[in-house]
């Protein structure tokens, strides 16, 4: 009788063993995604605050009176990811050219920056370098390969230029800031845009009367 | 009771549940708080924008008597058109239609020969400006009285402040508690020659967004108190 006992206590706690295990192998994964799912809303929303921040310092940039900081030439205003390939450097000037380029989806409205514009872009994109060492700046047009790092873009549009440029005319600007953060699970969701493992945020901000166009 | 195995498993079943309602609770909560933080970014955003972006006159002007006046529906600028060009200017910057924007002006009265404080004055009723899908905000009482609210505290503290540093007895060598915008202030002589303008304005804003619900309705509020840009010119 004690020796059918003992079977059936041993069937018995062997039988407890396996359900735990099966439990654990069950809810680990589980726990381990909504880890990552935790860690990828919090990317998301320093991102946001982040691209805003840049936004609207842009914008109060372009709206101070003076900057008194070197005027750079656009194709300067470039930081490569670490350990970035020579071609991929090259598509960040490239998209530089599209901000000029009357034919780009990303063309500004003008086929040249103004002194004060570089000023802003250098001071801007400076801000955004000194808040993360680790930016990538700009995005580079018609790659996915992005580096591991969070890539940014300032852009810059008029808000009221109609028809030909009027070199008397105070124009006001807006500027968006686009930027990739890298997220881990996030991505996979259908809602995601931008690069594979990437997830796009764009916020902008508006710059009234803020200069001329007097190349 | 006996204690038996079925009472075991029904225990921990119960205990089980309650736990994983308690943790969906805190889940949903910091989801909200989530969602919470992201439109008051938002806010802050529009707010600074609309600190940066186009405005009417402030106050006018009568050269005739030389006084200065807050706006009303005879001046030039009316009243309407201030608050219509900040109100228009913001629902053409909001990311989405669920914002609602409400706005009032008001101002401390100077005495123009000193500089200190006599009284506040502010409008009546908030002007508001609401996004097509700011119902959550606009279908409720709360916005207007609100802002009336934050208006008249604001103010009200600014006024017991400024009069609270005037320095008795009178000194006319003495700046303290001589707020507003001065016009003048030069001494000829031994006399010494002040001119402040008459009123000085301030414009509140309440942003208010109904974010997505995840656990528990909220409207989220915030409060904007501007000096407009723009004085006279």
């Amino acid at each position: 009788m004690s020796r059918k006992n003992n079977i059936f206590s041993n069937c018995s706690s062997k039988l407890e063993s396996g359900v735990a295990i099966l439990g654990a192998a069950i809810s680990l994964p589980v726990i381990i995604l909504a880890i990552f799912v935790v860690f990828d809303l919090t990317r998301i929303y320093l991102g946001i605050v982040f691209t805003q921040d840049v936004a609207l310092t842009a914008a109060k940039l372009a709206n101070a009176s003076s900057q008194n900081v070197d005027t750079p030439t656009a194709y300067n205003l470039i930081k490569p990811a670490p350990g970035e390939d020579a071609a991929i450097t090259v598509m960040r000037q490239d998209t530089w050219d599209s901000l000029i380029n009357p034919g780009d989806p990303d063309y500004h409205g003008a086929a040249y920056f103004t002194a004060k514009e570089l000023r802003v872009f250098n001071l801007a994109y400076g801000y955004m370098a000194q808040l993360n060492p680790n930016i990538a700046f700009p995005i580079p047009v018609g790659t996915r390969v992005l580096g591991g790092v969070p890539n940014c873009t300032i852009l810059m549009t008029f808000a009221d230029l109609v028809g030909a440029i009027d070199l008397t005319y105070n124009y006001s600007r807006i500027y968006t800031v686009k930027c990739s953060v890298p997220t881990l699970v996030l991505n996979l969701l259908p809602y995601s845009v931008g690069a594979d493992g990437y997830m796009l945020v764009t916020r902008s901000a508006y710059s009234h009367q803020s200069g001329g166009l007097t190349p | 009771m006996k204690r038996t195995n079925k009472n075991d498993h029904g225990i921990v079943l119960v205990e089980f549940a309650l736990a994983f309602s308690l943790l969906l609770i805190i889940i949903l909560g910091f989801a909200q708080l989530y969602m919470v933080s992201l439109d008051k970014v938002d806010h802050f955003a529009l707010a600074t924008q609309v600190l940066m972006g186009p405005q009417e006159k402030s106050v006018s002007y009568d050269s005739a008597t030389g006084i200065f006046s807050a706006l009303d529906g005879s001046t030039s600028p009316t009243s309407d058109e201030f608050y219509d060009t900040v109100g228009n200017f913001f629902l053409s910057r909001v990311p989405s239609d669920k914002f609602a924007l409400y706005l009032l002006s008001g101002y401390l009265l100077i005495d123009p020969a000193t500089g200190f404080v006599l009284d506040l004055e502010m409008d009546a009723v908030p002007k508001s400006y609401a996004g097509v899908n700011s119902t959550g905000c606009t279908n409720v009482v709360g916005p207007n009285h609100r802002t009336g609210r934050f208006a008249a505290n604001r103010l009200d503290l600014m006024k017991v402040w400024a009069q609270s540093q005037q320095p008795t007895p009178a000194d006319p060598e003495n700046d303290d508690g001589r707020v507003g915008v001065k016009i003048y202030d030069f001494k000829l002589g031994s006399t010494r020659y002040r001119q402040y303008q008459d009123v000085m304005p301030f414009l509140f804003m309440v942003i208010c967004t109904k974010p997505v619900n995840i656990s528990f309705t909220t409207n989220v509020y915030t409060y904007q108190m501007v000096v407009p840009r723009r004085n006279l010119n």
